[in-house]
């Protein structure tokens, strides 16, 4: 199949839709590219119209008037929430494949169905309960919420990764009198670069990406994560006025998709991995 | 699977603990109280006792109610065949290495990744009533289409829809085409040796080897449409107008957030859950049958 290529009209007729559907992906690229180099004067002449006008000033504006504190904001929550997934995802995966213990089926099931809860169903409960411990505006707060959230995923994806794994070589480990932490730290992680990778780059951009968990605990201005922030600069609600400083609005969607962006086209063979051991295995 | 003797039961729980404490918190224990929530009658955001299944009533009474639990029907009949169809025509294509298949494989992943937001504001000001959409219909005199996109009734559900799709063809078509590799290549050899011609191929081989794939997807869509729509629908339409374009979990929020109806939009949640529980279930008894099958087959 496919190992030879011929130019017939069916293929041809087939690179329409592609070419459609590429067409709008890069009309959108260059909207989202375009716009925010443009002035707000050439701007109120509408988004489709040819620019004329370049300027960096939407980028400092924006940054000054929060996307800087929700760019920081945003990373660190991020990669912290990675770091704990991934420890203690990855310890939690290393159980459920490799050692037994009393409800490891139930546990594990329990686990798993966190991963298609609505996030909207724990958020409310959540919010009245954290205005009792005064957990609400605070950096911690919003971080074991985000981390909670992406537990269940990570534990799924670092089980089914372990479940592959050469069982011979932990028996060995423990004969050679490795403790389980030895093991997991020793043998299993250098080992599983994979799929650590896999899970620290789902888990950036969906933490990077949140935008319901930002709006509802992280309200002050200087706690904001880039998302609500940039919502915030538009001047928020759905309905867009003219009077919205488009441009900066547009150089935080800008700034806030990069590094999605950028991982995506580093490490595209770990979100393949990721749908891999996620969904089609199972 | 061989397991020592050594892993005693308590050396396990420990593992998990840290990883079971903090999902306790985060997913059960809101989930609990929301349930109690259900149940009691609220008053600017405080319970004053419990009144039974009167939210429950309340919300089977309410006709915003079946109108959103409509246009969550209507997403998902729209969005997941679309998306089915067309990816599985790109996967299909692209895994017969077409030209240009390696651009295109990397194209379509972009809308994917990118996140909601960005996705939800750029479409947002692209279906505005002055954005470029409308602009370029009456640029090539299909002026008659120009229209409110996200603003008028009837049309505001089908331009999310339309996004959504989008969105997603992506995500299907990178699932389908990495089960699509995974598929020996013999059995395409022997087929064409026996004759058969590329729609048998595709109707024969391709899609029977796909079924699988195609309901991990139907599920995982079905789940994704019910439960994390939030970001769009609260940038472009924020529900409305009325509440032609609100779904369950848009309707939660509106209930919860902003009129501060807490026992019915907990109510309301109550019964996303249950939707949801019965499809995860529904999927979890199905695919353990087929892994049960499979070992038979071997």
């Amino acid at each position: 199949m496919g190992r030879k290529r011929k130019l017939t009209i069916g293929g041809m007729l087939l690179q329409i839709p592609f070419l459609l559907y590429s067409a709008t992906i890069v009309a959108f690229c260059l909207l989202l590219v375009a716009t925010p180099f443009r002035s707000t004067d050439d701007l109120a002449r509408g988004i489709l119209v040819r620019p004329n006008s370049f300027t960096l000033t939407n980028f400092a504006d924006s940054w000054r008037n929060g996307l800087g504190t929700g760019v920081s904001n945003s990373m660190k929550l991020s990669v912290l929430t990675c770091l704990f997934t991934a420890l203690l995802g990855g310890f939690a995966g290393y159980a459920f494949s490799f050692l037994r213990f009393r409800l490891r089926q139930g546990l594990y099931v329990f686990m798993y169905c966190g991963i298609y809860i609505s996030t909207m169903l724990i958020a409310l409960p959540l919010f009245l309960q954290y205005r009792q411990l005064g957990l609400v505006n605070s950096i911690f707060g919003a971080l074991l919420i985000f981390i909670g959230l992406r537990l269940p995923f990570s534990v799924y994806l670092f089980k089914n990764f372990f479940d592959e794994f050469q069982i011979e070589l932990i028996e060995a480990a423990r004969i050679d009198g490795l403790s389980d932490m030895g093991i997991f730290f020793r043998i299993v992680t250098p080992l599983s670069v994979g799929v650590f990778s896999t899970v620290v780059l789902f888990n950036f951009t969906a933490v990077w990406s949140d935008y319901l968990i930002g709006l509802l605990f992280l309200q002050k201005q200087r706690l904001m994560t880039v998302m609500p922030m940039i919502m915030n600069i538009f001047g928020s609600g759905p309905m867009v006025t003219q009077a919205t400083p488009l441009g900066q609005g547009f150089a935080g969607l800008l700034v806030s998709t990069l590094p999605v962006i950028i991982i995506y086209a580093i490490a595209k063979k770990h979100y393949v991995s990721g749908l891999m051991l996620g969904s089609v295995k199972s | 699977m061989a397991l020592s003797k050594l892993a005693t039961s308590r050396k396990g729980l420990l593992f998990i603990l840290p990883a079971l404490v903090i999902v306790c918190f985060i997913f059960l224990n809101p989930i609990f109280r929301m349930f109690i929530f259900s149940v009691e009658h609220w008053k600017y955001l405080r319970p004053t006792g419990f009144n039974g299944f009167a939210n429950y009533l309340a919300l089977l009474g309410d006709r915003h109610f079946y109108e959103t639990l409509g246009n969550n029907g209507i997403i998902i009949a729209g969005v997941v065949p679309c998306v089915i169809v067309i990816s599985l025509t790109f996967a299909q294509a692209i895994f017969g290495r077409m030209p240009g298949y390696s651009v295109y494989t990397f194209l379509f992943f972009i809308p994917v990744v990118m996140p909601d937001i960005v996705v939800a504001k750029i479409l947002t000001e692209v279906l505005n009533k002055v954005g470029p959409l409308n602009q370029f219909f009456n640029l090539f005199g299909l002026g008659y289409l120009d229209r409110d996109w996200l603003g008028a009734p009837g049309f505001s559900l089908f331009s999310i829809i339309a996004s959504l799709i989008w969105k997603n063809i992506g995500f299907a078509l990178l699932l389908f085409l990495a089960r699509l590799t995974t598929v020996d290549v013999a059995i395409y050899e022997a087929a064409e040796i026996d004759g058969a011609s590329g729609s048998q191929k595709y109707f024969f081989i391709t899609i029977p080897m796909l079924a699988s794939t195609i309901s991990v997807y139907v599920v995982l869509q079905v789940i994704g449409l019910m439960s994390f729509l939030f970001s769009y629908i609260h940038v472009m339409t924020a529900g409305g107008p009325g509440y032609s374009s609100t779904v369950l979990e848009y309707f939660i929020y509106l209930n919860t957030f902003r009129l501060q109806e807490i026992g019915i939009g907990s109510a309301a949640g109550m019964i996303l859950i249950v939707i949801t529980m019965i499809v995860v279930w529904n999927y979890l008894f199905a695919s353990r049958k087929r892994s049960r099958k499979a070992g038979e087959a071997q």
